[in-house]
C-alpha cells in the first residue's frame, strides 16, 4: 500500500525513533500492569523530567548529571504514586491523578512565561538510530530477565493473580509494588531524555498523551489488563511496536489524519476482543 | 495496489462514504450549508500567466493543528485553490499536541518520498530537521520560534526558506488601544495556556505592556486556559460586577458572546476585543459590544505557497536571512462596515490572493520579484487595497 | 411510649442535621476560603449564581459516569459521546428547523444510540471498559469529522438552555430523574448490588452484563442532556483528535470522586451537584484572586488526594483500637493459662 516506502531504511530507522520512546515505558509498564496497576502521571511527570533536563541544560550543567537528573525525577513521580496509593490506600487511579495534576502543574507554571528549548543540532548525536536501538536492545534483555528470572516480576505476577493469596505467601505488596513503580519511573525517565533530545524543546504540553498511549500498547500486545502470570513483557513490547508501526504505516501511506485515528480505534478494540484474557472467575469491570 | 486515500477520497469514492456523504447532505453537512460563516468556499481559480497544465506537479504538503476550525478551513482551502491553480497536489497534514508528535508525523508523512515542499505553522528546529533530512525545502508561515537559540539554529538547515508571519504583537496593541479608546479602564484578559502557542503569548505579551505603560488602566484578573473563554467571562463577570469595563480574548470564539450574553453583560456595559473572526462578530460589532477584531492569516499561508514556489520553480530563495521572517499586518476590523468589506473581499468566493496575484510574487512568473515585494505588500495591505483590487 | 417515639423523631431529625452539615462542609470550606481571601468579591450572590449556573452541565455529566461508575466501570469515551452527539445531533436539529425542542431530543437520541453501541460492545467482547472506552474515544472523535467536516455552528435561539434559570430547570430534572432512577428502581438497587459485589450479585441471579449494558445506555441519556448544555453554551463546536474531547468531561469527572465522597452524608444526587461546586468554586476562585490556573491544577490534586484517602481509611483508627483491644484479650488469656 506503500508502494515499498514502509520498508525503506529510512523509514525503518524512524520505526526505532519514533517507537523508541513507547517501548521504553512498556518495558517498565510492564512490571506495573502485571501486579494490575496502571499509571495516569506518566505523562506530567515524564514533562516535568524534561523540563528539568532542558534546564539544567541551559545552565550548563554536565550532559551526564542532566540525563542522571531526568531519570530521578521519573524515578521520584513512579515513587511518588507508589506512595500515595500504598501510604493512603487510595486505588491507583487516584494517586496517579493526584500526580498528575500536580506535576502538570508545575510543568505548566515553568512553561508560562515561555518554552524551554535547547540547540537541537548540538546534541543530534542522542538522536541517533544506532544508539537508539542498542539502548532499546539492553533494556530489553534487562527488562526480560528481571520480569522472567527474578522475584521482581515473579512476585508482582503473582500479585496480579490473587493479591491475597501472594501476602500470605510472604509476597510483601508494598515493597513489590513499589519497586515495579520505581522500575517504570526509570524506564519513563530514560525514554524522556531520548524524547527531549529528539524534540530540542518543551512546553505546557510536553508528554501529555504517553499514559494512554501506553495503555493501548499494553491491550494490542495481548498484555493482560488485570495482570497476573498470564502477563508477559513481549506482550506490552510487541504492543507497542505494533502502535507504532500502525501509526508510521498509515502516515506513510498517507491516510487522512481523521481516518488514522478511526482505525486505531477500531483495530484497538478488535484486538483487544481477541486477545483479552476472559478466563472463568475473572469478573471484568 | 491501493491508492492513498484522503478523506475527500474516502468520501467521494467509496459506498460508505457515498452514504455518509448522502445522509450529512440532506441534513446540511458536507454540501453548504446555511450559515454564513461556517463554509469555507472558493471559486476555483486560473492561472493566467502561464499554461498551468504545462507546470510540473508538486506535492506540498500543509500542515495546522486544526482543518475543523474556521482559520484551519481557510488555509486548507486557500491551499488548495493555489494548488489546484498550479497544477500542484496538495496534502494536509494535522499536526500533534507535542513537539515529538510533529516531528513524528512528518517524518511519516516526509517518508514516502514525493513530497516537494512542506508549508508549516511554525519552525521548530526539530521539526525543520525532519524536511532537511529528507531534502525536502521549508517555509514557515504564521507561526516562528520566539526562543533565540531556536532561531539561530535555523540557518544551520538548508532547506529552511524561511518564514512569513503575522504581527501578534501589533493585533495585541490595537486590540488594547481599541478598548482603551471606548473608555475602558478595568480590563481582563482571557487567553491560551502560557508556553503553548507563540501567536497568542505575543498577543498576551501586548496586553501586559499596554497596561503597564497606561497608568489609569487596571488589570483585574488574566487566564490562561485552553479554550476554556466562556468560563472565563462568567467568572469575571461575577467577580468583578460593576468594574469590569473591557475584556480583550486573545482568540474570538462565538462561545465568549453567549456567555456575556448570560452573564448580563452583552448590554454595552463591558467591550470587547478578540483577535479572529467567529459567526456573531458582525451582531456584536453592529451593537457596540466589540470595538476591535481582526482577520485574513489566511493570505499569509497563500504568499507562503508562493515562497516555496519560487524555489520549487528555479531555486530562488526569497528570504536571505532566515532568521528575520516576513511579518504581515493582520486586517483590521473596527466598525460592521469594515466587517461587510471582510466579508465580500475576504471571505467571498475569491481568496485575498487569486492564482494572478500570487505569480506576481512568483519570480519564474514575474522579474524582479524580492523580498521587497512581500515587505512593501505587507506595509499597504489592508481591506481598502482589497477593495481596490477587487 | 410516646416519649420513645419523640426521643426517636428528635435523633432523625439531629442525624439529618448532622448529615445536611456534613455533605455541605467541603463546598462551604472551600467558598470560604475564597471568600476570605478575596475580602468578600466572591462571596457575592452575583458569584453563587454564576458558579452554580457553570456548575450544571459537569453535574450532568457526572450522573451520566455515575451510572457507569457505580458498577465499577469507568467510561473514557463519555467526551467523545458528547462531542459526537453534540455535532451530529446538533446539525440534524438545525436541519429539522425546530429549534431548541430538536436540539435536546436529537443529542440525547445521538448519545443513546452511541451508549447502545458502547454497551453491546461491552456485553459482546467483555473486555475491562477503561480498554474498550479509550478505544471507542478515538471512534467516536473522529466518526463527526468524515459526516460533519465543519462541525456544528448554532445561533443563539437555540443556546437558551444554557443560560440560567433555564439551566437550572434542566439540572433538577437531571437530579430528579437521576434519584429515581438510583433509589428507586429495580435497576438502581441491582447497580448499587452489582456495585457493592458483583460475585454475590451474580449468584442471587442478577444478569450483571445485562444491568451494566443498561448502565451505558442511561448514563448516555445524561451525557446527551451534557452534550446538548455543551453546544448550546459554546455555539459553534469544532471536531478533534487525539483524545481531545477528554477535556469536555474532565470537571465532570473529577467531581465525581468528591461526589462519591459526599455521598457518604447524603444522597449521590445532591452530592454530585454539592461536589462539581465546590470544584467549580475552586477554579473559579483562583482566576477572581488572580492567581495561576496552574495552582488550581496542584490544589485540585491534593483536595482530590485528601478526600480519597479519608474515604479510603475511613474507619481506620476503629479498626487499630478494636485490633489493640483484641491483642490486649489475647494476651491477658494467655497469661491466664495455667503453665
Amino acid at each position: 500500500m506503500t508502494n515499498g516506502a514502509f520498508l525503506k531504511v529510512d523509514n525503518l530507522g524512524n520505526l526505532i525513533n519514533q517507537g523508541f520512546v513507547l517501548c521504553m515505558i512498556a518495558i517498565g509498564a510492564a512490571f506495573v500492569y502485571a501486579h494490575g496497576g496502571m499509571d495516569f502521571s506518566i505523562g506530567a511527570v515524564s514533562g516535568v523530567a524534561q523540563l528539568v533536563c532542558g534546564l539544567l541544560i541551559l545552565q550548563g550543567t554536565p550532559l551526564w548529571l542532566c540525563i542522571l537528573a531526568t531519570v530521578a525525577v521519573c524515578a521520584v513521580g513512579g515513587c511518588c504514586t507508589a506512595g500515595i496509593t500504598l501510604i493512603f490506600g487510595v486505588p491507583v487511579f487516584i494517586g496517579s491523578m493526584c500526580v498528575r495534576t500536580s506535576f502538570q502543574g508545575i510543568l505548566k507554571t515553568f512553561c508560562q512565561t515561555s518554552e524551554i528549548a535547547i540547540d537541537y543540532q548540538k546534541y543530534s548525536f542522542l538522536n541517533t538510530v544506532g544508539l537508539k536501538a542498542a539502548i532499546l536492545v539492553i533494556s530489553i534483555a534487562v527488562g526480560y530477565y528481571l520480569f522472567n528470572y527474578t522475584v521482581v516480576g515473579k512476585y508482582n505476577k503473582a500479585l496480579g493473580g490473587n493479591p491475597r493469596t501472594a501476602e500470605q505467601a510472604g509476597v510483601s505488596r508494598r515493597k513489590w509494588v513499589f519497586i515495579a513503580f520505581l522500575l517504570m519511573g526509570i524506564c519513563v525517565g530514560i525514554a524522556s531524555v531520548f524524547a527531549f533530545f529528539r524534540s530540542g524543546k518543551v512546553n505546557s504540553y510536553t508528554g501529555s498523551g504517553y499514559e494512554f498511549n501506553i495503555m493501548m500498547a499494553i491491550a494490542l500486545g495481548g498484555f493482560p489488563m488485570a495482570g497476573g502470570e498470564k502477563s508477559k513483557i513481549s506482550s506490552a513490547i510487541i504492543g507497542a511496536l505494533t502502535v507504532t508501526c500502525l501509526e508510521n504505516g498509515l502516515g506513510v501511506w498517507g491516510l487522512d489524519t481523521t481516518l488514522i485515528s478511526c482505525v486505531k480505534g477500531a483495530l484497538f478494540v478488535v484486538i483487544v476482543a481477541i486477545s483479552y484474557d476472559r478466563s472463568a472467575g475473572k469478573l471484568v469491570n | 495496489m491501493m491508492k492513498k486515500i484522503s478523506r475527500r477520497e474516502f468520501l467521494r469514492g467509496s459506498a460508505a462514504g457515498a452514504a455518509l456523504v448522502a445522509m450529512s447532505g440532506l441534513t446540511g453537512g458536507l454540501t453548504a450549508s446555511a450559515d454564513e460563516s461556517s463554509e469555507v468556499y472558493f471559486a476555483p481559480g486560473e492561472l493566467t500567466v502561464a499554461d498551468a497544465s504545462e507546470l510540473p506537479t508538486y506535492k506540498i504538503v500543509f500542515s495546522y493543528a486544526s482543518f475543523s476550525d474556521k482559520l484551519g478551513m481557510q488555509f486548507q482551502e486557500s491551499i488548495q485553490y493555489l494548488c489546484d491553480a498550479y497544477n500542484c497536489e496538495a496534502s494536509f497534514l494535522l499536526s500533534g499536541s507535542t513537539t515529538d508528535e510533529n516531528v513524528t508525523k512528518l517524518e511519516s508523512t516526509l517518508a514516502a518520498g514525493d513530497i516537494s515542499g512542506v508549508i508549516y505553522v511554525g519552525a521548530t528546529p526539530s521539526v525543520v530537521a525532519v524536511a532537511e533530512k529528507y531534502q525536502v525545502p521549508y517555509v514557515a508561515v504564521c507561526g516562528f520560534p520566539s526562543l533565540d537559540e531556536e532561531i539561530q539554529a535555523l540557518p544551520n538547515y538548508e532547506y529552511f526558506l524561511g518564514g512569513i508571519v503575522d504581527d501578534d504583537v501589533w493585533a495585541g496593541n490595537q486590540a488594547m488601544q481599541a478598548l482603551y479608546d471606548a473608555g475602558c479602564r478595568n480590563v481582563c484578559l482571557s487567553g491560551m495556556t502560557q508556553g503553548l502557542v507563540k501567536s497568542h503569548d505575543d498577543r498576551a505579551t501586548a496586553y501586559a505592556e499596554f497596561i503597564t505603560s497606561h497608568d489609569d488602566m487596571t488589570s483585574l484578573a488574566e487566564s490562561y486556559t485552553l479554550a476554556e473563554n466562556a468560563t472565563d467571562v462568567s467568572t469575571f463577570a461575577a467577580s468583578f460586577a460593576g468594574i469590569l469595563d473591557g475584556i480583550f480574548f486573545t482568540a474570538g470564539r462565538d462561545s465568549e458572546y453567549l456567555s456575556m450574553e448570560a452573564e448580563g453583560i452583552a448590554d454595552g456595559s463591558v467591550k470587547m476585543a478578540a483577535v479572529d473572526i467567529s459567526s456573531q462578530t458582525g451582531t456584536y460589532l453592529q451593537n457596540g459590544v466589540q470595538v476591535w477584531t481582526c482577520g485574513g492569516q489566511y493570505g499569509t499561508a497563500q504568499l507562503g505557497f508562493a515562497i516555496l514556489y519560487s524555489y520549487l520553480a528555479d531555486g530562488t530563495r526569497i528570504i536571505e536571512d532566515v532568521t528575520t521572517p516576513i511579518t504581515r499586518p493582520y486586517l483590521e476590523i473596527t466598525s460592521y462596515e469594515d466587517y461587510e468589506a471582510y466579508c465580500k473581499y475576504v471571505e467571498s468566493d475569491i481568496p485575498v490572493y487569486t492564482a494572478d496575484e500570487i505569480a506576481a510574487f512568483i519570480p519564474a512568473f514575474t522579474e524582479g520579484v524580492t523580498i521587497e515585494t512581500y515587505e512593501e505588500e505587507a506595509e499597504i495591505f489592508s481591506l481598502e487595497l482589497l477593495a481596490e483590487r477587487r | 411510649m410516646s416519649e420513645v417515639n419523640a426521643l426517636k423523631k428528635q435523633s432523625k431529625v439531629l442525624d439529618l442535621i448532622r448529615r445536611v452539615i456534613l455533605s455541605l462542609i467541603i463546598p462551604f470550606a472551600i467558598w470560604l476560603v475564597f471568600a476570605i481571601a478575596s475580602n468578600g468579591r466572591t462571596a457575592s450572590r452575583a458569584m453563587f449564581f454564576s458558579v452554580l449556573r457553570q456548575s450544571v452541565m459537569p453535574s450532568i455529566i457526572c450522573y451520566g459516569l455515575m451510572m457507569n461508575m457505580c458498577v465499577g466501570m469507568m467510561n473514557f469515551a463519555a467526551g467523545g459521546m458528547m462531542l459526537c452527539a453534540c455535532i451530529i445531533g446538533g446539525n440534524l436539529a438545525k436541519a429539522s428547523g425546530l429549534g431548541i425542542p430538536a436540539l435536546v431530543i436529537c443529542c440525547v437520541l445521538v448519545c443513546v444510540v452511541e451508549g447502545v453501541i458502547l454497551g453491546a460492545l461491552y456485553r459482546a467482547i467483555h473486555v475491562p471498559s477503561i480498554v474498550l472506552t479509550i478505544g471507542m474515544m478515538l471512534l467516536y472523535e473522529a466518526f463527526p469529522q468524515i459526516v460533519y467536516v465543519n462541525g456544528l455552528n448554532i445561533t443563539a435561539e437555540y443556546t437558551y438552555l444554557s443560560r440560567a434559570p433555564y439551566c437550572f430547570y434542566v439540572l433538577a430534572i437531571c437530579l430528579v430523574l437521576f434519584y429515581i432512577i438510583y433509589n428507586k428502581t429495580a435497576f438502581g438497587h441491582n447497580l448499587r448490588a452489582i456495585g457493592n459485589n458483583q460475585a454475590i450479585a451474580n449468584s442471587v441471579g442478577l444478569d450483571s452484563d445485562k444491568i451494566k449494558f443498561v448502565s451505558y445506555v442511561a448514563g448516555a441519556i445524561f451525557l446527551g442532556v451534557g452534550a446538548m448544555l455543551y453546544a448550546s453554551t459554546n455555539g459553534e463546536i469544532r471536531n478533534v483528535t487525539s483524545l481531545g474531547s477528554m477535556s469536555i468531561m474532565m470537571d465532570g469527572f473529577m467531581g465525581m470522586f468528591i461526589a462519591m465522597f459526599i455521598a457518604q452524608f447524603c444522597d449521590m444526587s445532591f452530592a454530585v451537584v454539592l461536589g462539581v461546586y465546590g470544584m467549580k468554586m475552586l477554579s473559579v476562585g483562583f482566576v477572581a484572586l488572580g492567581m495561576s490556573s496552574t495552582v488550581r491544577d496542584i490544589v485540585q490534586g491534593i483536595i482530590l488526594l485528601i478526600l480519597m484517602a479519608i474515604s479510603a481509611n475511613a474507619g481506620l483508627f476503629e479498626r487499630l483500637r478494636a485490633d489493640r483491644e483484641f491483642r490486649d484479650e489475647c494476651n491477658s488469656m494467655a497469661a491466664a493459662q495455667p503453665k
